[in-house]
């Protein structure tokens, strides 16, 4: 992601930032004075030039910005379908990194909607609409976001359980979109899924072991002698007594049913894993132990692990950075402690001030957000969000706002740095 | 428990038992609580711990058979005159449900007749509950619309269910359940089903809801944080018994029951700064096994197999729900220890079986 600005057309570097001047004061208007500036600034560490980058600098509370500014693409116009550039304080990279081993680039699941007398095409649910993301090894990074934004719609296409519309999808250097049956048997080895209802996802007339066996079978890993111990090992690396193997999903209560979905996961040793809502179906007691369980297979297996939810506070639990997502596009990325502490963008705020705290003694001012998730089939114009934020300006319809680094590490997609 | 209202519903000694084939499950067993007027009592537990059932109870909703109340009253305190639910005439119950006690679920969709607009689904309400005729109903729909936040009221009404997102549904629901005045309001886990942030939106009308009318609401949730926003009172169920009841500040402060406290334990909270920096030693504190089965409750204590407090006397027989002072009840033969802890400023570790046992 951190190349992400470097992506942007540099030639013409001085004419758009000539012309940026122009676009930023018609973007944000009113004086910048009454709107919210994060606090525990002081004022003389806002040194630099320009009005509006003054408050994106004020707001990145803690980082020390070089004072260097750089221009960046902000969004792309609806109508020309330009590039709009601001220019903000440049940063350094947090943490260089080594080769991201998933990067999933302008990623777009379009749902055809069948209509009329011939049964054509009518239209389409954008469920996924251009998504980019990255993730290193060994990292644990969330995906949250309400029923209808496509977070489990982008964990299926990872996979390809549900084929894309467009995109790529590149695992290990390769890309998982262009791949044959073939190639794509032998990379989902590496790629597995624990899915959100352990009652739905265990064949009721297959045991455990032949749940978890099958897997094996499939990769033709452990085969023969040697298949029977592997389940045992399995089933005892997630607790569940190897000799319940012969036991079928009914007999098992539904902590223990995710417990068999993620030891079905990994029987095959993979590297990555998208786990989708896996405690979200179970109750809360079980849920402490299935977060623990997996925190602790990641840690031992070095997993990396895509951790699709809607519980911001499980999410910060276990996940180093977290990607929150909206209608079908990324509204923001960040390391998981920074998101719930200082959002940056509007409708991160909306959610973690929607989430109910578990402490009767703090009373707060939660934002309602009004209305409806839009319907994806018919998205608003530029920001998907805007027909529910506080902050929507006019030119919020005009510009689709492009993911952008706001703060070392953290990304959004929103044209407003005078906010948050 | 800090003011002593009147009384609108008291639940004693409640039993509950479904006869089926493999043997009698006492889903409730012996739940005894109040609630006063005004009042929103959260009750709280997990799969299997009986607070739907309950509730159901309360409506007279269980399926007869395989269901049965066993024994127990559930006193209703209606417009003045005290009524036991479990004896009154179905005649009788039918005027009390809808008209003083309403229900809302879980799933709205499944609630709502998909066949019928949801104007006729309320006023059928209305038209049956208080003898408005048809025209009337319909205005009587239209302003309840409108009274739950639901935009172009006048249009809506003629909508069918499906043409609705999930909480302009559970807005219908609660539209439909407030539209004959009534004095208590049970919600059987009314925000499961629903984004956090419409769930944000029903809670902040359902307050407001009861502000303005005045109702006492009975709330099914296994949602701490819904708890913690909602109720004044909460009542803590597991394996069909209450375990736990009191002030809501005093359940999450000063939980007096192990089975509370485990559940305030698993659930994750906002990280601090050196938390967050040091995750990979981060474990939450879940509670071992799992959730008791009602089809087998243990002799004893239904929490003993999964409580790291337990001592042999804990199998030995069900332990009494105790006033522990100022109407905070636990059922637990410890909890004077667990008190002790933390007025004193103490150690749990020290209270742990093994230790004990030593």
């Amino acid at each position: 992601m951190t190349r992400m600005d470097n992506d942007t057309p540099q030639g013409p570097q001085t004419d758009a930032a000539t012309r940026t001047g122009a676009t930023i004061t018609e973007i944000i208007p009113g004086p910048a004075a009454t709107l919210t500036v994060s606090d525990n600034v002081s004022a003389s560490q806002t040194t630099a030039p320009a009005p509006v980058s003054a408050d994106v600098t004020a707001s990145a509370a803690g980082v020390q910005p070089s004072g260097a500014m750089q221009t960046v693409m902000i969004g792309t116009s609806v109508q020309t379908g330009e590039p709009v550039m601001a220019e903000v304080p440049a940063f350094t990279a947090a943490g260089e990194r080594s080769e991201p081993l998933l990067s999933v680039r302008n990623l777009q699941k379009h749902f055809p909607i069948k209509g009329g007398f011939f049964g054509r095409t009518v239209g389409s649910v954008k469920a996924v609409d251009g998504v980019d993301f990255d993730l290193f090894r060994g990292e644990v990074v969330g995906l949250v976001g309400e029923s209808g934004s496509g977070k489990t719609t982008v964990g299926r296409t990872l996979l390809r359980l549900v084929e894309p519309t467009g995109g790529d999808v590149i695992f290990k250097g390769q890309d998982v979109v262009k791949m044959n049956k073939r190639q794509l048997r032998e990379v989902r080895r590496d790629m597995q899924i624990i899915f959100q209802d352990p009652f739905a996802s265990l064949d009721p007339r297959m045991t455990v072991e032949e749940v978890i066996g099958e897997a094996l079978d499939i990769h033709k890993l452990h085969q023969g002698a040697e298949r029977k111990p592997r389940v045992a090992e399995l089933l005892q690396r997630v607790g569940i007594r190897p000799e319940q193997m012969v036991r079928y999903p009914h007999e098992f209560s539904g902590g223990q049913r995710q417990r068999i979905g993620i030891a079905r996961a990994l029987a095959v040793s993979p590297d990555f894993i998208v786990a989708d809502e896996p405690v979200s179906a179970l109750d809360v007691s079980i849920q402490a132990q299935v977060v623990n369980l997996l925190q602790d297979l990641q840690q031992e297996l070095g997993l990396t692990v895509l951790f699709i939810a809607h519980d911001l506070l499980v999410v910060e639990y276990i996940c180093d950075r977290i990607i929150v997502m909206y209608l079908g596009k990324i509204m923001e990325i960040a390391p998981s402690h920074q998101l719930n502490n200082d959002p940056q963008h509007p409708y991160t705020e909306a959610l973690l001030s929607a989430a109910p705290v578990p402490d009767p003694t703090i009373k707060r001012q939660r934002i309602i957000l009004e209305g409806d998730i839009p319907s994806p089939i018919n998205p608003p114009s530029g920001c998907v969000f805007r027909t529910r934020c506080r902050y929507a300006i006019p030119q919020c319809a005009e510009v689709v706002p492009a993911l952008r680094e706001v703060k070392p590490g953290q990304f959004k997609a929103c044209i407003r740095d005078d906010i948050l | 428990m800090t003011q002593q209202g009147e009384v609108l519903l008291a639940v004693k000694g409640l039993k509950t038992y479904f006869h089926t084939d493999e043997g009698v499950v006492k889903s409730v067993d012996g739940v005894t609580f109040t609630l006063n007027k005004g009042e929103t009592l959260a009750v709280v537990g997990e799969s299997g711990s009986g607070k739907s059932v309950t509730s159901l109870s309360v409506m007279r909703l269980i399926p007869m058979p395989p269901g049965e109340i066993a024994d127990g009253e559930i006193l209703f305190n209606d417009r003045g005159t005290v009524k036991d639910l479990t004896k009154v005439s179905e005649t009788e119950m039918r005027s009390i449900r809808g008209n003083e006690i309403s229900m809302i679920f879980q799933e709205p969709m499944t609630s709502l007749n998909p066949v019928y607009t949801v104007g006729d689904q309320i006023a059928e309400a209305v038209m049956l509950h208080q003898n408005k005729n048809a025209k009337e109903a319909r205005e009587v729909a239209i302003e309840m619309l409108k009274f739950v936040g639901i935009p172009a009221p006048d249009k809506r009404v003629d909508e069918y269910p499906h043409q609705l997102s999930g909480g302009m549904r559970q807005r219908v629901m609660i539209a439909m359940a407030l539209s004959c005045n009534p004095a208590l309001l049970i919600a059987d886990e009314p925000t499961t089903a629903l984004d956090v942030t419409i769930q944000a939106q029903i809670l902040d009308l359902m307050r407001k809801l009861q502000q303005e009318i005045g109702m006492s609401i009975l709330f099914i949730t296994h949602n701490l944080g819904v708890v913690a926003e909602m109720a004044d009172r909460v009542v803590v169920m597991y394996g069909g018994r209450v375990m736990e009841e009191g002030d809501v500040i005093e359940i999450f402060k000063a939980p007096r029951h192990p089975y509370t406290m485990g559940l305030l334990n698993s659930i994750p909270r906002p990280l601090t700064a050196e938390q967050a920096a040091d995750k990979k030693n981060l474990r939450l504190e879940a509670i071992p096994g799992n959730v008791v089965n009602p089809l087998n409750l243990p002799p004893g204590c239904a929490f003993e197999p999964r409580c790291k407090f337990a001592l042999p006397a804990c199998r030995e027989v069900v332990p009494p729900l105790e006033d522990t002072g100022g109407g905070h009840m636990a059922r637990c033969i410890r909890w004077q220890e667990f008190e002790a802890v933390q007025e004193g400023g103490g150690d749990y570790n020290s209270l742990h079986s093994q230790e004990v046992a030593r």
